[in-house]
């Protein structure tokens, strides 16, 4: 037998097998106390993945039998349920990984310099303040420094305050990376030390805060049930002393006395307060925050990350020619002057527009290498335009500023495709058909809400389990190509007419009769044929947001694959690959998932969480990988340890049951029962 | 180290991994494909003068950055090392250095992708090369990736674990295991996957299982022989750590592929000497002594280093011109470094008056005006996929082979 006819039996006889298969398992370990009996498992799991979607948060058992009566329920009883899901308070990090990214930074990306850090050292029975070296008591200076909120002075030595000095001679900043007080004597600490941190503590904790305002911000937002684009938008922000410290400090810099603006108090994080503007428009939502500018070590790659967050637009591919990069005659492209020639240059506008023409709404917030305070010389005056695809693709002007710019962008259709394609993702994980993304789609642009386009999609999704319940799985697709490859000649290898139909919708758009691509003729080049295939498997192609779904996807890959390659054992191995991608089963956010493994223990164990990259991948990457399912195993451990120790119950024969009911490969992945 | 014993143990339990599907069919292999293969990704792009691309003053144009005299080029018989990579000189008979890369990318991010695939213009999707080639293979993991870890280094089909971010991994947490507890998960695991079915799943389910498969001959390996423990390098804490487990893994016969980043301060856009130097002279000595691990240990199958295709570099250059803040930009060329079984010793491909790549002879390596072409990083692709006797095609890699570099 062919692979072909046993994957297509595979597909279709998959659900029930491993219905049966888990049927077998729960019935082994024991289902949870308040599971009715009788329960289909699939619709089990549908009450836990809904909880999931929805807060981030686990199943309670207390909740469970509610769930499990709302989703076998009618279709009401499932919508009211969702309902109640979303009617509750949305954790604001959940919410900040749903709306903008799950993507945080791994490096030290801290606005403030680690060598910024005031040392201490006792001397002659005095603790003094330095910098670079320790001085004798006698030479150190009394200074109120701007965190004292009682006014007290510390002893500063003279190197480490500087007062006077704000710029380097050629503009730069202090607190700027090339002003490294380990390797540059410019800078001191400035007046009240704005320029430095108390200690490496102080350092820690205010980068804690600074993530907590992106998250709480965009958590503000869902919770309040407002349009999302406020959360790029808004002048305000939910902001502690961390951020509003560097608020002020701009200020300093830009000439106002350090002892009206500081010491800071009443900030702790909890509300929402507006951002003093220097120039209007100077903020905007969580685009504008310290923690979301100082991400990237330029703007370029701070534009990069707003565009993927605001327009999914992902990493590029690009095709950098050495003779080009040289042929600009430009030393600084990065943080210079040749950012003009770089964004209208052929293949590299298709980026590069976008990016760099967009650098100069924030051109305020310097390169971190030249400073880290915004700064009112370096603002773009008057409007500026925002690029799509390429210099040719014109989409507005607006205010060089931040906010123009968010005005701007979120006016957009790829911002609203983004957001859409985000809940879809976050709900289907590769699974959801056009339909599916349709009805969210519609959610969106009719509210512009999170919770109400959540609601759409998690609707959706329980009425497909559900249908599947009762109908049984729909047909898979299928693996063989409509027809028979034709044979080649020379080179060139004839479209199948499959393969025609489908490069006609899909394609024709952008490669037309004129374009280098045409996709139009009766025969392609091997070497366009397997361009083909590897774009459109690995979403590269079509470009936009929405994609194709993933039965057009596969079927370009059969047809393409199946013309590629005449041997029938490189064909099956392309289509295995091209096809599946060696992806598992599609679960939640890792966060989610690992909270799902220590509830499966216990709903308060609480305890150890591992680190790992998973938490920062986007969730259309999200599987059962290795790596995650170690994760899960010693997440298992830790949290059965802790229960059994807790609880006092005996150990050796509880935990057996314990470890194996919360490694189960279904307590993190969705849909899989 | 796995001895003869554990190995025998360790193989009632290998039905696991031999009744899995096997998806890819090789062509036959040109030689016995290595059994192993490494990457050191050095993140941020080392400068080639200084290292893998030694130049004079009269090789070069006068505003290239050449920040050394012609004596401080290493000569080291096969090749020419850089003055900051002189420490490599006693490993140079073994080493094949592949100059003027053509990466067509000039930022982190895609380059981080094409360092895990070894081509150019793929997406997040695409899974890694030590995936593809990880199918094939007799130990429980296909591929793992460890170090200094971002978004862009997470595949989904590897066991992929960051160190040095402040927290606990699941491979710490798993060396802190008592046995009682790690036989515990390992035979918890084993009971999870005999009640997967192993036939009649669907593509996504069957990569579930395969990935559950792994994950459970990972733990009954782990069960079977000495614990995972540091033992101080005094070069560098995280990575050498990471170094290390990596030794460990091929020791223990644990996985096909690893690739380790490393993130040093080679991403010099200021003050390109005062970064480059240090990072360089801290990354030569680890390599030294990862090369020397390599030759000493051994496990039933022979020294590590009769077994490991070794490739390091990084995802992309350092522009050959200094900028205002005296550090160098991107630049989309690289070179590489290779030792192990499979690979012939020696320098091949050639940069010209500006850094850039000039055409060569694919056959050769050696410059070539007419019928050369300049190397691209998708040759290095195509000829590791030849190496582990897999069709490149098939799995989307389409560049050259680039039959000098096979021994």
């Amino acid at each position: 037998m062919s692979i072909h006819a046993r994957q297509f039996i595979g597909l279709v006889s998959s659900t029930t097998m491993l219905a049966a298969v888990v049927l077998l398992v729960a019935g082994t370990l024991g289902c949870p106390s308040s599971t009715p009996k009788g329960a289909d498992p699939r619709l089990v799991k549908l009450s836990e993945d809904l909880q999931l979607f929805a807060t981030g948060d686990a199943l309670r058992e207390k909740d469970r039998a509610s769930a499990i009566k709302a989703v076998t329920g009618n279709d009401a009883d499932v919508e009211a349920w969702v309902d109640g899901l979303l009617s509750g308070k949305m954790s604001n990090r959940f919410a900040k990984d749903l709306v903008v990214s799950a993507t945080s930074p791994v490096k030290d990306r801290h606005p403030m310099h680690y060598n910024n850090v005031l040392k201490t050292k006792s001397v002659d029975g005095s603790k003094v303040h330095y910098l670079r070296r320790p001085c004798a008591a006698g030479e150190a200076v009394p200074v109120i420094p701007w965190w004292d909120e009682a006014g007290e002075t510390i002893l500063v030595c003279p190197e480490a305050y500087r007062p006077e000095v704000k710029t380097d001679d050629v503009g730069r900043t202090c607190g700027a990376s090339m002003l490294d007080p380990s390797d540059n004597d410019t800078c001191g600490c400035g007046p009240m030390l704005v320029y430095c941190l108390r200690d490496k503590k102080q350092r820690s904790a205010f980068k804690s805060d600074m993530v907590e305002e992106v998250q709480n911000t965009v958590g503000y937002v869902v919770n309040k049930d407002l349009p999302i684009e406020e959360a790029f938008t808004m002048n305000a922000s939910v902001h502690s002393l961390a951020s509003e410290y560097l608020y002020r400090r701009a200020r300093v810099v830009s000439g106002e006395d350090a002892t009206t603006l500081f010491p800071i108090k009443g900030y702790d994080g909890t509300e929402l307060r507006p951002r003093h503007e220097q120039v209007p428009g100077q903020h905007a939502g969580v685009l504008s925050t310290p923690m979301m500018l100082y991400a990237s070590d330029a703007l370029r790659g701070v534009m990069r990350n707003y565009f993927e967050y605001l327009w999914c637009t992902g990493v590029a591919r690009s095709n950098v020619e050495t003779e080009a990069v040289l042929a600009l005659k430009k030393v600084d492209l990065r943080v210079g002057d040749g950012w003009k020639d770089l964004a209208s240059m052929p293949i590299c506008t298709d980026c590069h527009a976008k990016l760099d023409y967009g650098m100069q709404f924030f051109w305020g917030y310097p390169s971190s290498t030249m400073g880290v305070d915004f700064n009112i010389a370096n603002i773009r005056h008057g409007d500026g335009p925002l690029y799509g695809d390429s210099i040719k693709d014109h989409r507005g002007d607006a205010p060089q500023t931040p906010a123009g710019f968010a005005k701007l962008v979120t006016t957009q259709p790829e911002f609203a495709a983004c957001m859409t394609k985000k809940v879809v993702d976050h709900v289907f994980n590769g699974t959801a058909t056009n339909a599916d993304v349709n009805v969210v789609t519609k959610a969106f642009d009719e509210t512009h809400k999170v919770k109400a386009t959540l609601k759409a999609a998690m609707v959706r999704y329980a009425k497909r389990v559900r249908k599947e319940v009762k109908d049984g799985p729909p047909k898979a697709p299928s693996m063989k190509p409509e027809a028979p490859p034709a044979a080649r000649t020379g080179d060139q290898i004839a479209v199948s007419p499959a393969l025609q139909k489908l490069l006609h919708r899909h394609c024709r758009d952008c490669h037309g009769k004129d374009d280098p691509l045409p996709l139009s003729g009766p025969t392609l080049s091997e070497r366009d044929m397997a361009w083909i295939l590897d774009r459109v498997a690995f979403g590269a192609m079509p470009k936009g947001v929405e994609g194709i779904d993933d039965e057009t996807r596969r079927a370009f890959v059969v047809e393409s694959a199946s013309a590629l390659f005449p041997n029938e054992d490189d064909r099956r191995d392309a289509i295995h690959f091209y096809a599946n991608m060696l992806k598992a089963a599609p679960t939640h956010r890792f966060f989610s998932a690992i909270e799902n493994v220590r509830a499966t223990v216990d709903d308060d164990v609480g305890g150890f969480r591992p680190s790992g990259t998973e938490s920062a991948v986007a969730q259309s990457l999200q599987a059962y990988s290795p790596g995650l399912a170690l994760s899960q195993a010693v997440t298992a451990m830790a949290a059965c340890g802790k229960a059994a120790k807790e609880r006092g119950t005996d150990p050796e024969k509880n935990r057996a049951a314990c470890v194996e009911a919360a490694t189960r490969p279904s307590v993190v992945t969705t849909g899989l029962p | 180290m796995l001895t003869r014993r554990n190995t025998l143990q360790a193989a009632a339990a290998s039905w696991l991994l031999t009744s899995l599907p096997r998806p890819a069919r090789a062509e036959a292999p040109t030689a016995k494909a290595p059994r192993y293969f490494v990457t050191l990704f050095l993140r941020g792009g080392i400068d080639g003068v200084l290292t893998l691309d030694p130049k004079t003053r009269a090789d070069v144009d006068a505003d290239i950055d050449v920040p050394y005299q012609p004596g401080s080029i290493v000569d080291a018989g096969n090749t020419q090392l850089g003055p900051q990579f002189d420490d490599l000189k006693p490993f140079a008979d073994r080493m094949a250095i592949v100059r003027g890369l053509q990466v067509h990318i000039a930022n982190h991010e895609s380059g981080a992708f094409q360092m895990l695939r070894f081509r150019t213009g793929v997406t997040a999707t695409a899974p890694s090369m030590y995936e593809i080639i990880g199918q094939r293979r007799e130990t429980p993991l296909a591929a793992v990736t460890l170090g200094d870890l971002s978004s862009f280094d997470y595949t989904a089909a590897s066991l992929v674990a960051p160190t040095g971010n402040g927290g606990t991994t699941s491979l710490e947490a798993l060396d802190n295991l008592d046995d009682d507890d790690l036989a515990l998960l390992a035979k918890t695991y084993q009971k999870h996957l005999k009640g997967f079915s192993a036939t009649g799943l669907s593509e996504s389910h069957r990569q579930t299982r395969e990935n559950l498969a792994q994950v459970s001959a990972y733990l009954d390996r782990c069960t079977k022989t000495p614990r995972f423990k540091v033992d101080p390098w005094h070069i560098s804490r995280d990575t050498e750590a990471d170094l290390q487990r990596t030794l460990w893994m091929l020791e223990n016969d644990m996985t096909r592929g690893v690739t380790v980043k490393i993130q040093f301060d080679w991403d010099s856009h200021f003050r390109n000497a005062d970064k480059q130097a240090p990072a360089n002279r801290r990354f030569q000595q680890l390599l030294a002594r990862f090369l020397k691990e390599l030759e000493s240990r051994k496990n039933e199958h022979g020294t590590l280093a009769s077994q490991t295709v070794l490739i390091v570099g990084s995802e992309l250059g350092r522009f050959p011109v200094l900028n205002g803040n005296l550090g160098k930009d991107h630049f989309p060329e690289t070179s590489l470094m290779l030792f192990g079984p499979g690979i012939k010793a020696g320098a091949y491909g050639q940069t010209g008056k500006r850094m850039e790549s000039i055409p060569v002879s694919t056959t050769t390596g050696r410059p070539q005006d007419v019928g050369g072409r300049r190397l691209e990083f998708d040759d290095i692709g195509v000829t590791l996929m030849h190496l582990a006797g897999l069709n490149p095609a098939v799995y989307g890699y389409r560049g050259e082979r680039l039959r000098f570099l096979e021994a």
